[in-house]
């Protein structure tokens, strides 16, 4: 399953970001954007709320959408997190930051390892201790040639681009080293799903797929 | 260890070097000190590190040699056999410092925050590397970090290029600036001595930013300093200033000396972003300065004189 996962983060690129919706809604936004070409989902933990609303979204998604899309877990901070989603079938895991338990727990259970860094010493660190990708958060802050220096070292690691990334610099993120990049406010519009406009996100999720570099 | 750094310091600028072929470091090295610099960054970004650390030692032995994108143990043993005389990582590894401190292994580890700082300060570092420079803020960052820290020297890298270099060299507390704009892998594998040369060259004065500042006008037998203000007055317009020892005229462009000063005409102040580097510098061009001459202000130093006069005139330096 590892190997699947890594595969389809190499080929679409793009993880839309899911947070604080309840798992009817995310149900319903999954496939909204699958309509839309997005493979890969990440549920998040809200650390003020019942886990079991994020377990019980990733369980619905991985099942009614097994084949079409990976779900994977976000916002992960102990290793009882990285358990539950990895129970409910998450795929892939990220979190805010570099834990050296959740990562190992993560990989134990056969998912793949994503945590949030943002210098070369927390992501070298991050890599160290047997992350997969490196998500540095918020990398829109640091603008799209921040990977580039950073890799300029560390061109070993596989770096993940969160926060701050819209349509219109995705392109530019991912032709300046990084491999991937999360997405959410601005794919999935919380007005959009207030208003149940599901329509709006499937267009919206095309027209962020279309403006990966190498679309045609 | 302090040695190492004095010479990283002096020298200011570290070339971040790539090879893929190790036959390549010595003509790589000699182009590089033909351009003026004797300090070399060889990374383990390549397989051919190594090697190319111990082929500079072995034949250019005047090169400073250290390694970089040092990421492991192992690697560090490989640089230490090779002879590397420090070595750079890009982030904070606190065994692989740890380890480099017990061993008396010159490190400068990468750091981009106050809490990595911390770290290296605490393992009993005053030297740590500011990457990625640039994409991390930049100068104004690197003096807002630095300030708590005034006993930790910094090596910036990322992002520096021929125009930044000059205001990061001019910061007191960089140690030098790592770089690799005239390292370029194509240049390398290419052969491109000559152009290494050229850019290497090219940043050395950039770094130095030598520039006149002002002449010095010895006074001729029994004519006085005022006298000389007043008839570059009267010809140009220029005001002046009087000083204990000199007159100044034209803004600061001429200081019109009362009495007899250094030089047999005079003297000429040729201003730089770093008067202790380009000491070194000019050591390396072959000219050396009287170090009795030295002027300092605050413990930084403010001007020194070259021990060679060129056409009646003694040259000094003056810190910009």
């Amino acid at each position: 399953m590892r190997d699947e996962v890594l595969r389809m983060v190499e080929q679409h690129r793009l993880i839309a970001i899911l947070r604080g919706l309840d798992a009817e809604t995310c149900l319903k936004v999954a496939g909204a954007l699958c309509e839309g070409g997005i493979r890969l989902l990440e549920v998040t933990f809200d650390q003020t709320k019942d886990p079991r609303a994020t377990t019980e979204a990733i369980e619905r998604i991985a099942e009614q959408y097994a084949g079409r899309m990976l779900v994977g877990v976000g916002t992960v901070l102990t290793v009882r997190q990285a358990d539950q989603a990895a129970d409910a079938g998450a795929t892939f895991l990220i979190s805010p930051d570099v834990n050296a338990e959740v990562i190992r727990r993560t990989v134990e259970r056969g998912l793949v390892s994503m945590p949030g860094a943002m210098t070369p010493t927390e992501i070298a660190a991050a890599h160290r201790e047997g992350a997969d990708y490196v998500k540095v958060f918020p990398a829109g802050q640091m603008g799209p040639g921040y990977a580039k220096a950073v890799r300029a070292p560390l061109s070993h690691i596989r770096l993940l681009a969160v926060g701050g990334i819209s349509k219109a610099n995705v392109a530019d993120y991912l032709m300046s080293g990084y491999c991937g990049a999360g997405v959410g406010g601005n794919l999935v519009n919380r007005e959009w799903i207030a208003a149940g406009r599901y329509d709006l996100v499937t267009q919206e999720a095309q027209a962020f797929v279309q403006s990966l570099p190498g679309y045609d | 260890m302090e040695a190492v750094f004095e010479r990283i310091y002096a020298t200011g600028l570290v070339p971040v070097i790539a090879i893929d072929d190790a036959q390549q470091a010595v003509p790589l090295a000699k182009a590089l000190l033909a351009g003026g610099l004797d300090v070399a960054e060889v990374t383990f970004r390549t397989a051919a590190a190594a090697e190319a650390i111990g082929r500079i030692r072995n034949e250019l032995p005047e090169m400073l040699v250290g390694a970089g994108t040092v990421l492991t143990e192992e690697q560090m043993q490989q640089a230490q056999a090779a002879g590397a005389s420090f070595v750079v990582t890009p982030g904070f590894n606190s065994a692989l410092v740890r380890r480099a401190v017990e061993q008396s292994i010159p490190i400068v580890p990468g750091t981009a925050t106050p809490g990595e700082m911390e770290q290296a300060m605490v393992l009993g570092l005053n030297t740590v590397k500011f990457f990625p420079a640039e994409q991390n803020g930049g100068l104004d960052k690197l003096k807002a970090l630095a300030g708590p820290y005034p006993s930790l020297r910094f090596m910036p890298t990322g992002g520096i290029n021929i125009q930044n270099l000059p205001a990061y060299i001019r910061f007191s507390k960089t140690l030098a600036c790592g770089g690799s704009w005239m390292v370029k892998p194509a240049l390398i594998n290419a052969g491109a001595w000559d152009e290494i040369t050229r850019l290497t060259k090219e940043a050395v004065d950039a770094m130095l930013g030598f520039e006149l500042k002002h002449v010095g006008i010895n006074p001729l037998p029994g004519q006085s300093a005022l006298q000389a203000a007043a008839t570059l007055e009267r010809a140009f317009g220029f005001g002046w200033d009087e000083g204990t020892k000199s007159v100044f005229s034209g803004g600061r462009a001429f200081e019109l000396m009362k009495a007899k000063g250094p030089g047999r005409m005079g003297h000429v102040a040729i201003g730089t972003n770093s008067l202790d580097r380009a000491v070194h510098h000019l050591k390396r061009r072959g000219f050396e300065v009287d170090e009795t001459s030295r002027v300092e202000k605050n413990g930084a130093p403010v001007a020194v004189y070259l021990k060679q006069e060129i056409s009646g005139f003694a040259f000094h330096l003056l810190q910009k």
